[in-house]
C-alpha cells in the first residue's frame, strides 16, 4: 500500500531535480501548474504531456513509482470521465437511448479534464518525490517571508506543511499496519469480489482515524521535546542559494508559460 | 538539578504520580525502577516540560517547567529518548532525524555535519545516515532516537528504556556509553526493567503506584528488597543469599558473579 | 502443526532503489510441540522471519510449507495468513487498533465465527490471565503504559487459541514481574497442549532463552547461524554468539567463572537457573568440606 502514495514521499537520487533549489522548484511548478492550467487544444496537449515524459526521464526515480502512485487516484479520474459523457451537453449527438444522450464534446472535454489532472499530478509528484518534506517547507518559508510583516506566522505555517507532507505517508504506513495487524487476527482482504473488498476495507477507517491523532499527538511532542519552540532562532544546516542551474530552469519554466499562453491564442 | 516539589499528575480521575518529592543533582546516574504503569514515563516527560504537573512544580535547573518561555530551554537542558522510538522521528532519513534537533537549538552550520556524524558514529549507526528510519529494524530505531538526542549534548539525558530492544551487544554499548556520558558530567537518567543495568547507576529509585518506595544505592535497595519478588533479582545476589543461608559468609557489597567466585576463591 | 521453510529469501519491497535480501536462503523444519527460541543482533531478520511463517509476507524465493503442504499462494509470491499461528508483533502499537481493549480482545475470535457470549467470557478470563483486570476493558489501548500495551496485545492473540504460537520479543518492556508472568502463563498455554502445540519467541534475553527453550535458532544476517540445543550451543559456540553481538545465560558465565577459578567444570543437565544454582551450591558445600 505504501509504495501507491506518491504525496509525501522522497525517493533519493542524484538527477538535477534532486540538487535544484526547493524555491526554484516550487516556483517552476507554478509556472507548470499556471501553463497546464492555459491548454485547450490537441497540440497543447501533446506538448505538455512530452514535457512531463521529459522530467520524469531526468529525474532518475523509476516509471513504475508513478504508476503505481497513479492508480489510488484512477478510480476519481474514471468517475470524473463518466461524469462528463454522461452529464454534460454538445451539438454533435452520438448516441442516445432513452434519457440517456451522449455527444462528442463530452467525451473529448472528459478526456481532456483527466489528462490535465493526470499532467498535474505527475509534475507535482515530481516535486515531491525529489524534495524532502522539510526542505520544501524551508523553501516555502522563505518564498513567504513577505507575508511576515502581515503578521503571517509563516514559519509555524511552513513546519505545519512539512508535517503534512510528512504525515502522510505515516498515515498509510499507519494503513498498511492495521490492515497486517487485522490479516493477523482473521480477516481476509484477499479473494473477495470488488464490493466485498471495499467494505472489508471499512472497519479499517475508525481505528486508522484513532491512531492517526494519536501518532499526530506523538509527534507534536516529539517535536517539542526536541526544542523546537516556535520555530524562530533556528538555524539551518543547508543554506539555500541559488546557482545557474536554478536561474535557467525559473527562466525555462517562464518560457513554457509563454508558449502555452501563445499555443492557446493561435490554437483557438 | 533537577527537582520535583509534591509533583502529583493525574490522566481525568486516575492519579498517575502521587505527592512525589524528588532531587536529582548534577552528575548523578540516577536509575529509575518500577512495575508496569508505575508512572516512570510520565515522570520523564515532567523532567522536561512535556507535560506539566497538575499539583506542585518542577524545576530544571532552577527554571520552573510551567513557564512556556523557558521551555525551550529546558528541552535544550533535559533530553528525552521516547520509550517507544517510533514516536520520535520527524524527517525522512537517519542523518536529518540528528540534524533536526541541532537545527532547532541554533548551532552554528558548518559544525552541523561533524556533530551529527559523531553522534551516528557513538551508536554504530553512521553507515545507515541515508535510509528512512522507519525501515530500520526495532533495535537500529532505538539506536537512531538515541543518535538524535545525544547530539543536542543536553546537561540531563532521560533513556526510557533505550536498551528494551537491544541485543546484548547493543545493550552493552548503551550502557558503556552512558557511563562515558556520566563522566564527562552528563546527569544520566535510566529507566529500565533491566536489574543488573542498575548496577552501574550511583541511585535507585524505585517507583510503584505513583509513588517512590524505595531510594537508594544499588547495593542497599537490593539487599533490603531481596525477599520481594517486586525486583528480579540478578543471579549473583541470588547465589550469595544461597551461600549466606547455607553458612557461606559472602560479604553485603558483593554485588556480581566475579565478585562472589573470587571471595570463594580467595577464602577457600 | 509442522512448518517448513525451504531455500528462503525475502527482501523488503519498497521504495529503496537498491534492495538487498533481509533473510538469506533459510532452511528450517519446526515439528510441532517444540519451543524454540530465536535469537540474533538488531537488524539480523528475525521479525522478518516471524512474518514468513505466519504468512504474513511471502517468500521472495523458496516456499513455506504447512504439514508437508506448500503453502499454495506463497508459490505466486502472494502471502496467505495461516489462521492456526498466532502473532504476536515486536510492536505493541501494531498489534492494536480498535478503539477499546474489549474490542480488540474480541476482534479475533469474531472472525472466526465464534458466539459473542463465549468471546465475551474468553476476554474476562484472558485480561486476567496477563496480569490486568475488567477495569481495563473500556481503555483505548494506545493510551495504555508500554507494559499495559504489551499484555493486552499478548492477550488477543490468545484469544483466538492457535496452534503455535509466534511472540516477537514479547518482554521487552515488561517488569520483571510481569516477564515472569507472562513466560509462565506461555509456558501453561504450552504444556496445556499436550505436545501438540508449539512456541516460537524472538528473545534479546539470554536467560530467558536458558530457562525455557528446547532449541534456540541464531541468526545472522539474515541467515541461519546455528540450530542446536541451549546447552550445548551456549557452552560450545560462546565465542561465535559473542561475535554475532549476543552473549551467554548468566548461568552459564558462573559455571565458566568457577571453571576458570577452580579448574573444575561443574555438570549439568540444563541451563536453567535453579538446576545450576544447585548444583553450584552442592559443588561449594562439598569443597567447604574439603577445606
Ligand atoms: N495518554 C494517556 N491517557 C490516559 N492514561 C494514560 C496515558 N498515558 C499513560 N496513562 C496511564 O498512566 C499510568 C502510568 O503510565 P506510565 O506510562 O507513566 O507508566 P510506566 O511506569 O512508564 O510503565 P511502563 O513500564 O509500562 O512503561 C498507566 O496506568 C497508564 O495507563
Ligand atoms: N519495512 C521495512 N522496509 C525495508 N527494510 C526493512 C523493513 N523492516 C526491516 N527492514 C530491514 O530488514 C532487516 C531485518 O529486519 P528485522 O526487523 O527482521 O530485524 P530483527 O532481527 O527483528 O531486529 P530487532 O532485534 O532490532 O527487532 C534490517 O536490516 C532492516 O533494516
Ligand atoms: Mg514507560
Ligand atoms: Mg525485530
Amino acid at each position: 500500500m505504501i509504495e501507491n502514495v506518491l504525496i509525501g514521499q522522497f525517493i533519493d537520487a542524484s538527477s538535477i531535480f534532486h540538487r535544484l533549489d526547493p524555491r526554484s522548484k516550487l516556483i517552476s511548478l507554478f509556472c507548470i501548474i499556471i501553463a497546464f492550467l492555459l491548454i485547450d487544444n490537441i497540440s497543447g496537449y501533446i506538448l505538455a504531456s512530452l514535457l512531463v515524459v521529459g522530467c520524469i526521464t531526468l529525474s532518475q526515480i523509476p516509471l513504475r513509482f508513478f504508476l503505481k502512485g497513479l492508480k489510488p487516484i484512477l478510480i476519481i479520474l474514471a468517475f470524473t470521465v463518466f461524469y462528463h459523457i454522461l452529464f454534460t451537453k454538445g451539438e454533435n449527438l452520438l448516441f442516445q437511448y432513452s434519457i440517456l444522450s451522449i455527444y462528442k464534446e463530452s467525451i473529448i472535454e472528459g478526456f481532456s479534464i483527466v489528462l490535465r489532472i493526470f499532467l498535474l499530478v505527475l509534475i507535482t509528484s515530481l516535486l515531491t518525490l525529489t524534495t524532502k518534506p522539510l526542505d520544501l517547507a524551508h523553501g516555502f518559508e522563505i518564498l513567504c517571508k513577505p507575508l511576515k510583516r502581515l503578521r503571517f506566522p509563516v514559519e509555524q505555517f511552513s513546519l505545519m506543511l512539512a508535517i503534512t507532507l510528512r504525515f502522510i505517508p505515516t498515515i498509510v504506513m499507519e494503513l498498511d499496519k492495521i490492515i497486517e495487524a487485522q490479516k493477523a487476527r482473521g480477516v481476509n482482504f484477499e479473494d473477495k469480489s470488488f464490493v466485498k473488498k471495499v467494505l472489508s476495507y471499512i472497519p479499517i477507517i475508525i481505528p486508522l482515524l484513532f491512531t492517526s491523532i494519536q501518532r499526530a499527538e506523538n509527534l507534536a511532542n516529539a517535536i517539542d521535546a526536541r526544542a523546537y519552540g516556535d520555530g524562530s532562532g533556528r538555524t539551518r544546516y543547508k543554506v539555500l542559494h541559488f546557482e545557474n542551474r536554478d536561474y535557467q530552469v525559473i527562466g525555462i519554466s517562464l518560457l513554457v508559460v509563454g508558449v502555452f499562453f501563445l499555443l492557446r491564442m493561435v490554437g483557438g | 538539578m533537577l527537582s520535583f516539589d509534591n509533583v502529583s499528575f493525574a490522566y481525568g480521575q486516575h492519579l498517575v504520580l502521587k505527592n512525589i518529592s524528588l532531587q536529582i543533582n548534577k552528575g548523578e546516574f540516577l536509575a529509575i525502577v518500577g512495575p508496569n504503569g508505575s508512572g516512570k514515563s510520565n515522570l520523564s516527560k515532567l523532567a522536561n516540560g512535556l507535560i506539566q504537573p497538575h499539583l506542585g512544580k518542577v524545576l530544571v535547573d532552577g527554571v520552573i517547567t510551567q513557564m512556556p518561555k523557558s521551555l525551550r530551554e529546558i528541552r535544550r537542558l533535559v533530553g528525552l529518548i521516547f520509550q517507544n522510538p517510533e514516536d520520535q522521528f520527524i524527517t525522512t532519513t537517519v542523518f536529518d532525524e540528528v540534524i533536526f534537533g541541532l537545527e532547532n537549538i541554533g548551532v552554528d552550520p558548518d559544525k552541523m555535519k561533524s556533530i551529527a556524524e559523531d553522534a551516528l558514529k557513538k551508536v554504530e549507526m553512521l553507515s545507515y545516515k541515508g535510509l528512512e528510519p522507519h525501515k530500520l529494524s526495532g533495535g537500529q530505531k532505538q539506536r537512531v532516537a538515541i543518535a538524535a538526542i545525544l547530539a543536542m549534548k543536553p546537561k540531563y539525558i532521560v533513556f526510557d528504556e533505550s536498551t528494551a530492544m537491544l541485543d546484548p551487544e547493543g545493550r552493552q554499548n548503551i550502557i558503556t556509553l552512558m557511563q562515558q556520558l556520566h563522566t564527562e558530567g552528563i546527569t544520566i537518567i535510566h529507566i529500565t526493567h533491566h536489574m543488573e543495568e542498575v548496577l552501574v547507576a550511583t541511585r535507585v529509585l524505585v517507583l510503584k503506584d505513583g509513588l517512590i518506595v524505595a531510594d537508594g544505592t544499588p547495593a542497599s535497595i537490593f539487599n533490603n528488597n531481596i525477599e520481594s519478588n517486586e525486583l528480579e533479582v540478578p543471579l549473583a545476589l541470588k547465589l550469595k543469599q544461597r551461600l549466606r543461608s547455607t553458612g557461606i559468609k559472602v560479604p553485603e557489597q558483593v554485588m556480581t558473579l566475579e565478585g562472589v567466585v573470587d571471595y570463594l576463591w580467595t577464602s577457600s | 502443526m509442522d512448518i517448513k521453510l525451504e531455500r528462503a529469501s525475502y527482501i523488503y519491497p519498497n521504495s529503496s532503489i537498491n534492495s538487498y535480501e533481509s533473510l538469506r536462503n533459510i532452511n528450517i523444519s519446526i515439528e510441532a510441540g517444540k519451543w524454540i527460541s530465536v535469537i540474533g543482533h538488531t537488524g539480523s531478520g528475525k521479525s522478518t522471519l516471524m512474518k514468513l511463517l505466519k504468512g504474513l509476507i511471502a517468500p521472495t524465493t523458496g516456499h513455506l510449507l504447512i504439514n508437508g503442504r506448500v503453502n499454495e499462494l506463497s508459490k505466486k509470491g502472494k502471502a496467505q495468513i495461516i489462521s492456526d499461528i498466532g502473532l504476536v508483533f515486536q510492536y505493541p502499537e501494531h498489534q492494536l487498533f480498535e478503539t477499546t481493549v474489549l474490542k480488540d480482545l474480541v476482534f479475533g475470535p469474531k472472525n472466526q465465527g465464534i458466539e459473542m457470549k463465549e468471546v465475551n467470557q474468553r476476554a474476562k478470563e484472558m485480561i486476567k490471565l496477563v496480569g490486568l483486570s475488567e477495569e481495563y476493558f473500556q481503555k483505548a489501548p494506545l493510551q495504555l503504559s508500554g507494559g499495559e500495551k504489551r499484555r493486552v496485545a499478548i492477550a488477543t492473540v490468545l484469544m483466538m487459541n492457535p496452534e503455535v504460537l509466534i511472540l516477537d520479543e514479547p518482554t521487552a518492556g515488561l517488569d520483571p514481574l510481569g516477564s515472569k508472568l507472562i513466560l509462565q502463563l506461555i509456558h501453561d498455554w504450552y504444556k496445556a497442549g499436550g505436545g501438540h502445540r508449539t512456541v516460537i519467541f524472538v528473545t534479546h534475553e539470554m536467560n530467558e532463552v536458558a530457562e525455557y527453550s528446547d532449541e534456540v535458532l541464531v541468526m545472522n544476517n539474515g541467515e541461519i547461524a546455528f540450530l542446536d540445543s541451549p546447552l550445548s550451543l551456549f557452552l560450545n559456540h560462546d565465542y561465535e554468539l559473542k561475535e554475532f553481538g549476543l552473549d551467554t545465560p548468566d548461568t552459564v558465565k558462573l559455571l565458566q567463572l568457577i571453571e576458570q577459578r577452580f579448574g573444575d567444570y561443574i555438570k549439568v543437565e540444563s541451563l536453567q537457573e535453579e538446576v545450576v544454582l544447585r548444583e553450584v551450591i552442592a559443588y561449594f558445600k562439598k569443597q567447604g568440606a574439603e577445606v
